[in-house]
């Protein structure tokens, strides 16, 4: 099993409909996926148009602060390969009912962990935006992170911000990732700006930059609006093509990796 | 504009076990001339494929203006033979008139 976070701290760099879409697109690619949406916002439960689907059926929050049956959280989608932890309203409350629990930073790795046998190959994890308890919990739960970035100087910065943090907490829980990804996100190679933000990145976090991109495809949004993944509303476009690389990037180079060992 | 970009350089780098070095990383090598050719490729298809729509438009009207010339040459011999067929009443409908004028002297007459 392979689980996957998808987490900026700078807002709106595609977080959600990066993973949504890439979840869709490994689906189509016959892996099957169990996408968690970690978000309290819930736009990817949106995205998909899910919500528990039974009355009284367990819920993220319950599963972790009751330590319930993550299995019974689980929704599927319009795609059979693909599943989804649906966001509640409850999630706002998430942080604070986390607090009082021992090991808390570790309750979804150990929900996720506890699913035996393990009828998924990918788990991939939506974030917020913003760092809390939760952000730790899908964080340590993943073994590969993806941050997506903008082309422009604040989520260049936000960026530092980020692998300061992520250095200091990997430290300090002695935890650490088996591979970090900076996904470009909405690149429009005409922009001179872009360019020079890409040259950049290139420059300062070569190590960590996915080599494809996400190019600027407004197919994102109108596939949003409709709520079906950008492969389905229009396959042939930049937007689903770029994502369809970053999938193929992605299983090839955990093909490569030594031990694709279960999180 | 450099600078900007090197003076908030990161300064702490996590540690990831698995990390692959960018040469090492798929799909490094070909970044630069694979997505070219099949951008051109794509767009070649795409450019081929709208000179054949319009071409095949552009058949299409032409056939449908032949079409609609030989319908309009119909309509006209139509209203041309309409026109003489008007004639023809009109000259029917003053002789009926005149007989029935006729006709009515002829009873105005006998009464």
């Amino acid at each position: 099993m392979i689980s996957i976070a998808v987490f900026s701290m700078k807002g709106g760099t595609g977080k959600t409909t990066l993973s949504g879409s890439l979840g869709w697109v490994l689906a189509e690619q016959g892996q099957r996926v169990l996408m968690i949406d970690m978000d309290p916002q819930g736009h990817l439960s949106q995205l998909f148009n899910v919500r528990p689907v039974k009355k009284g059926q367990t819920k993220l929050y319950y599963s972790l602060i009751h330590e319930q049956p993550l299995a019974d959280t689980i929704v599927p989608t319009s795609h059979p390969h693909l599943s989804l932890i649906p966001a509640t309203e409850d999630h706002f409350y998430l942080n604070s009912a986390l607090v009082s629990k021992p090991w808390r930073e570790w309750k979804l790795k150990d929900a996720l962990q506890a699913m035996r046998p393990f009828p998924y190959d990918v788990v991939i994890i939506d974030l917020g935006a913003s760092l809390s308890l939760s952000t730790y919990v899908a964080l340590f739960a993943a073994k590969i992170l993806i941050i997506p970035v903008l082309p422009d100087f604040l989520s260049y910065l936000s960026l530092k911000s980020l692998f300061t943090f992520l250095d200091k907490t990997c430290k300090y829980y002695k935890f650490s990732f088996d591979m970090i990804w900076i996904l470009m996100n909405r690149i429009n190679s005409h922009r001179p700006l872009d360019r020079e933000n890409r040259k950049a990145l290139e420059k300062y976090y070569k190590r960590f930059l996915m080599p494809v991109v996400v190019r600027e495809d407004v197919r994102f949004s109108e596939a949003a609006r409709e709520r079906v993944p950008i492969s389905t509303f229009a396959p042939e476009s930049t937007g689903a093509r770029d994502m369809t690389k970053v999938a193929q990037f992605l299983e090839t180079i955990l093909s490569r990796s030594k031990s694709p060992k279960p999180s | 504009m450099d600078e900007i970009y090197e003076a908030n350089a990161p300064t702490d780098f996590p540690a990831p076990k698995e990390q692959p070095t960018l040469e090492q990383n798929p799909g490094a090598g070909e970044k630069s001339t694979l997505p070219v050719k099949e951008t051109v490729e794509r767009w070649k298809k795409e450019i081929l494929d709208k000179i054949q729509f319009l071409k095949e438009n552009f058949d299409q009207a032409s056939r449908d203006r032949e079409g609609l010339s030989r319908e309009m040459d119909l309509l006209k011999a139509e209203l041309e033979a309409s026109k003489e067929q008007a004639k023809i009443l009109e000259t029917k409908l003053a002789e009926t008139l005149e007989t029935f004028n006729n006709l009515l002297d002829e009873v105005s007459r006998a009464l």
